[in-house]
């Protein structure tokens, strides 16, 4: 295996049983069989038995950070728990190189009664670290948790948040080759989010690999630069973020027909439409963008002072962003959205139509409408880089539909406002009282 | 660069390489010892930690089993006839030494069981979860040799020289439960008919063991005594510890030998069908 690919899945199925009692039933039979070293009752279904993993082949590279998405019950985590040497597959073979760390079950092990402080040492020894690496660690441990105090306090005082944030603080303590990350990115605010993404930054830059499970989207935009679509156990894709989203998105409550790679970027009866939106000064061309695009952004212009900003934003004045919407179908609930985020990828700010105005003072529109939409905001930033996302979206009885989300799609430099004199801009103003 | 290690998982069973199982069993076993001694200090921290009377609940069963039997001896509903020992000693003997076993028979299934989430969803060593138990049942034995003492102060009985080899006898104890509580526990784990049909069981075993009355020579008691594994194990350590000469070493050694074989293969079984049990845990 070259020393590259740190992960090499080769046809990997894995069978489970519909039934409880036919399920236990079957163990009992296949504990004698694997006792015997008998495996032919790998290779067929039994009855109420069905493949959760079918067929899988993929390979994870070093530095790559690979996301695996797909429905509940697509096979996600059961493939998650072969990777981790936790269940055996039924067919196939997988390779792992080097040292897995594995950010399943967070705070695993902790024992509710005994202290924050005695539980970093259970949690540390269950995830294969000596007492001798967490006593070295054990400061930071306790600082990054940002539990304070209450670390000598039982830990069932703690609120799920803390929980979650003891349990992640002992596993970043680890240095793994291999990365596996399981929805552990849904729970945590924003904070915690962003530290989870510093993690994940450190362990691609020392040449690790992260595989990434969760069925939230945004997750997937934001810190992968792969990722594979699992449906009923079959791989369906496996390619670049945007496509594998896009594809995932346009078939959300329907059957995946189409299990080639030629699907197009945008739908077949879409016109074609003048796209600007890449001509913006601010534009990055590395930007994630994923969506059914049933409406697209095609346009998008920062004002400051009544003029298009083309080199920097100034920080602490009105900020007007416009963006330029085509609906190639109508859309009845729709809902514009943008955020900012750190050069690091904290977010900063986000915000939407339906939380500035209400979901019911937004109107419909309809197919071919051209319209324009204006957010007007204070960036009251630090001088420096900044991203800034944008998206439309919709409410609808499946869910939210993402239309057409552009992630990092501006690179936007921030300064502060210049007084005459040449430094900041405090708008010192003069009276006597 | 360092060679890095490289793990391969094919739908194969682990037996068909034997050499190779038996040094990952080694390596997997010298590898938990700190976290079996982690995972045992936490159990141990946190049981009496919400209790009032604490650690007193560690002795308090073997005190109420022994004066059960003593009044029921005295009030006369239960004649054990002539005893080379005190009865209460007698007694108190056997209930420390058939709770070693009994203890040891459950540990098994009672810490997977408990570890169901962890076993599911973190790979650490299996072997782990079963020291840790077993760990437990010995603390628990230790603390318990206190009453010993004192019931033999109490008594005014010296130990005789041969109370030394008692400490083998309870490690044969200990191993023949352990050895059918990790044989069972495969079955245990999927199905909870196991640990139902096993406090019952061992109630009624405990009568068919020498544990508070002296073995009998003659009667369908006498056969069953005969072929129970334990008796020869308990009546030797009780000899052993208390009164001298040991009458039966001969099947207290057959026994162990057996067991300490079949403990191997309970392990063996252990490990291979961990995977299979695994899926079945959910999360």
């Amino acid at each position: 295996m070259n020393d590259d690919i740190l992960i090499k899945v080769e046809g990997v199925s894995k069978k489970f049983c519909r039934s409880l009692k036919k399920s236990l039933w079957y163990g009992i039979k296949d504990i004698a069989s694997e006792a015997l070293g008998r495996g032919d009752w790998h290779n067929r279904l039994r009855p109420e038995e069905f493949w959760a993993v079918h067929d899988v082949s993929f390979e994870l590279k070093r530095g790559e950070c690979t996301g695996l998405i797909g429905r509940n019950g697509a096979g996600k985590t059961t493939l998650l728990k072969m990777l981790n040497g936790l269940i055996k597959p039924d067919k196939g073979r997988i390779e792992i190189l080097g040292r897995v760390g594995a950010l399943i079950a967070l705070g695993a092990g902790f024992n509710p009664i005994l202290t924050g402080r005695e539980n970093i040492y259970v949690n540390g020894s269950i995830l294969g670290l000596s007492k001798r690496e967490i006593d070295a660690k054990l400061e930071e441990i306790i600082d990054f948790s940002e539990i304070g105090d209450f670390i000598d306090s039982p830990v069932q005082s703690y609120s799920s948040g803390m929980h979650v944030r003891l349990g992640f603080s002992v596993a970043t303590v680890l240095d793994p080759d291999v990365l596996l990350l399981d929805e552990v990115l849904a729970v945590g605010d924003t904070r915690f989010q962003a530290k989870c993404l510093q993690r994940i930054k450190a362990v691609r830059y020392n040449g690790g690999g992260i595989l990434l499970v969760t069925h939230i989207l945004e997750h997937v935009a934001h810190y992968c630069d792969r990722a594979i679509l699992l449906d009923k156990g079959n791989l369906i894709m496996d390619s670049d973020t945007s496509t594998a989203l896009d594809n995932y998105v346009r078939n959300v409550g329907t059957e995946y027909r189409n299990i080639s790679e030629d699907i197009p970027k945008i739908k077949t009866n879409v016109k074609h439409i003048n796209e600007e939106f890449h001509l913006n000064s601010f534009y990055n061309n590395q930007e994630t963008r994923w969506g059914d695009r049933s409406a697209t952004i095609t346009d998008i212009y920062l004002i400051q002072d009544d003029k298009e900003c083309s080199s920097k934003i100034v920080a602490g004045i009105v900020t007007n962003l416009i963006l330029k919407i085509y609906f190639h179908t109508s859309i009845d609930k729709p809902i514009y959205g943008f955020a900012i985020k750190s050069i690091e990828g904290g977010i900063i700010f986000s915000t939407n139509s339906r939380q500035l105005l209400g979901p019911y003072r937004i109107p419909k529109q309809s197919e071919g409408d051209k319209i324009k939409v204006c957010f007007s905001f204070t960036p009251i930033l630090d001088s420096g880089e900044y991203f800034i996302s944008v998206g439309i979206a919709s409410d609808s009885p499946k869910g939210i539909q993402a239309h057409d989300r552009r992630y990092d799609s501006l690179k936007i430099n921030v300064s502060h406002p210049l007084s005459p004199s040449g430094d900041i801009e405090m708008n010192a103003k003069f009276h006597i009282l | 660069m360092i060679q890095l290690v490289k793990s391969i998982y094919t739908p194969e069973s682990a037996i068909r390489h034997p050499i190779k199982l038996f040094q990952e069993m080694f390596r997997d076993l010298f590898a938990s010892r700190e976290l079996a001694w982690r995972l045992f200090v936490r159990d141990f921290s946190a049981r009496y930690r919400q209790s009032f009377l604490g650690y007193l609940w560690a002795f308090l069963p073997p005190i109420v089993a022994t004066f059960t039997f003593v009044l029921l001896n005295k009030s006369g509903i239960l004649n054990v006839g002539a005893l080379p020992l005190p009865y209460p000693v007698y007694v108190m003997i056997g209930t420390l030494l058939w709770q070693v076993f009994a203890d040891a028979i459950n540990s098994p299934i009672k810490t997977v069981t408990a570890a169901k989430t962890m076993l599911a969803k973190i790979n650490f060593p299996r072997e782990a979860i079963l020291i840790s138990g077993m760990l437990e049942v010995l603390f628990n034995f230790v603390i318990r040799l206190v009453l010993l003492i004192v019931i033999f102060v109490y008594y005014g009985i010296i130990p005789p020289m041969t109370a030394p080899l008692a400490l083998i006898g309870v490690f044969a104890i200990f191993c023949l439960g352990l050895m059918i509580g990790i044989i069972i526990t495969p079955i245990g784990v999927l199905y909870t008919d196991i640990s139902q049909a096993l406090s019952m069981i061992l109630s009624f075993w405990m009568l068919f063991t020498p544990v508070v009355y002296k073995p009998p020579s003659t009667g369908i008691l006498a056969q069953l005594t005969l072929l129970n594994p334990v008796s020869p194990l308990i009546v030797t350590t009780r000899e052993w510890l208390a009164i001298g000469a040991a009458s039966n070493v001969f099947a207290a050694l057959i026994v162990f030998s057996i067991t300490i074989v079949l403990l191997f293969a309970g392990w063996l079984l252990y490990r291979l069908a961990m995977p299979i049990l695994v899926e079945r845990m959910g999360s």
